[in-house]
């Protein structure tokens, strides 16, 4: 059983944190640093890129908040064989494997360490953003060279959030 | 032979001194003189997402890029090179199996490949799954590891993609009809629903659960218990709290009624025994069938907990040695 909510750890976690964002905040960290030249990029990349992580923030939230709903193996009852459960069997032992399901994955733990870890990037890309409004008048990567240190430790961040992601189940687990 | 080659990272657009990953396999493929047809991953992906990895790649690996036909299709191919990430492993082989089904896919991942000024561009999505991938030391025809780049240069990545190339040719050619390289690479990649193993899972832990002040007498219980997280400890804790509410006498013969098994199983035993088998793989384990045979034998038959408790091991061994 492929989850809309795997689907959805896909398009967040593979296809925009870690294919796109993750990207180029690499590429601006290089530009920083000096080591490639894209000035295209560098223009937009503070107006247009970085300010992704606001919306893309709001995205991780609501994933991980989602997986206890939606990866739990109470959901096995909205499906044949299960779904054919007399009503009472569908309510107490639908309760009773959540119950143990999120016990055996830990799933407290997972989803308070996710949570954790966007809270975490929000706060450095906070900083950064307060930094920003210091240079307001200056975009350029070369001349924003002393944010680099807080760009990386945000870049960091985002791998940490990354990871934290996709070390959740891939399938809904019954045992 | 045809290879259909399934990379997110295939850019239709690429200049030939900035070639993604994708295009890169594709032209070695080629130079092996492969018969290739690229296909960029089903799944909605942006026109420009790679963007930004292409403007900062200043150093070239210049392996041709060609403009890739077939985009957004999947053509029915002798053979499938997808590129797998944990995220998308799954839909991967969904979206192809819906397609293309019974069609053999090898795997591949790896590690960063491209090179920038004095440091790799390295990507973070090239994470392995061990249940998927198979090491070098173990080398197989049906999936491949492909070893993290540390240079990141042309050398390395010529290593890695001729291994590709060699092990297709070599073993994978000439394996695909194989049967035993079918079941085994079904098993890794179009692991078969388990509807049924896996109500039969749920159904033993509703029925365990209930017979839980058996398990100081009857070991397997005990075992089977603590397997599906129902621990002593667990029990009497605060968080157990809910699942001791719901454990009474009234449910206990409910789940001992055979009409409790079979409403869900269905009514007949050689049909749920044949779906059983079909999901399990193979001939069904003793345990197994005991314990269908008393949800359908002579009432009374499923007051033993010790019955559900060995079968349900026995389905929990099969479903760990699939995730491992």
């Amino acid at each position: 059983m492929i989850s809309n909510w795997q689907r959805r750890r896909g398009a967040f976690n593979h296809d925009w944190l870690k294919n796109q964002y993750l990207l180029a905040i690499d590429a601006w960290i290089n530009l920083q640093n000096g080591e490639i030249a894209n000035s295209e990029f560098e223009k937009r990349f503070i107006q247009e890129v970085f300010i992704q992580w606001e919306s893309g923030s709001k995205q991780a939230l609501a994933l991980v908040k989602d997986f206890e709903i939606e990866m739990s193996p109470r959901r096995l009852f909205e499906l044949a064989p299960l779904a054919r459960s007399d009503d009472s069997t569908k309510l107490w032992l639908a309760e009773l494997i959540h119950d143990l399901w999120r016990m055996r994955q830990l799933v407290d733990a997972r989803v308070s360490e996710a949570r954790i870890a966007i809270e975490s990037a929000n706060a450095a890309y906070a900083r950064i953003q307060g930094s920003l409004k210091e240079d307001m008048d200056i975009q350029s990567a070369k001349s924003l060279h002393h944010l680099e240190p807080q760009f990386s430790e945000f870049r960091i961040l985002c791998i940490g959030l990354a990871k934290t992601i996709e070390a959740f189940p891939s399938e809904v687990k019954i045992a | 032979m045809l290879i259909g080659l399934i990379d997110d990272t295939l850019d239709p657009g690429a200049r030939p001194e900035r070639t993604p990953r994708g295009n890169s396999i594709k032209a070695l493929l080629e130079r092996e003189r492969f018969d290739v047809v690229s296909v960029k991953r089903l799944t909605k992906r942006g026109e420009k997402i790679f963007e930004e990895r292409v403007a900062s790649l200043p150093a070239p690996i210049d392996l041709g890029a060609t403009e890739i036909p077939g985009y957004q299709a999947i053509p029915q191919c002798d053979l499938y090179l997808v590129h797998i990430t944990q995220d998308l492993a799954p839909l991967f082989v969904e979206q192809v199996n819906a397609r293309v089904p019974k069609t053999p896919m090898v795997g591949y991942s790896g590690g960063g490949l491209f090179l920038t000024k004095g440091k790799i561009f390295e990507s973070a999505e090239l994470t392995l799954i061990d249940k998927i991938t198979i090491h070098l030391s173990e080398p197989s025809y049906y999936a491949v590891y492909q070893p993290t780049v540390h240079r990141g240069n042309e050398t390395d990545f010529t290593i890695v993609v001729r291994s590709l190339c060699d092990l297709t040719r070599s073993r994978s050619a000439g394996a695909l009809t194989e049967d035993a390289f079918l079941s085994e690479f079904h098993r890794l990649f179009t692991r078969p629903g388990a509807n049924y193993l896996s109500a039969m899972m749920v159904l033993c832990q509703g029925y365990l659960a209930m017979h839980a002040d058996t398990r100081d007498t009857h070991p397997e219980v005990d075992d089977a218990l603590i397997a599906m997280g129902l621990t002593s400890e667990f029990v009497g804790s605060d968080a157990g709290g809910r699942v001791r509410d719901l454990t009474n006498d009234k449910r206990k013969r409910e789940v001992s009624r055979s009409s409790w098994w079979q409403r869900v199983l269905g009514d007949r035993l050689e049909d749920l025994n044949a779906k059983l088998s079909e999901e399990y793989g193979g001939e069904l384990p003793d345990a197994v069938r005991a314990l269908t045979q008393s949800i359908y034998g002579k009432p009374g038959e499923l007051a033993n907990p010790v019955i559900a408790a060995v079968a349900y091991s026995a389905i929990l061994k099969k479903f760990r040695s699939r995730s491992k």
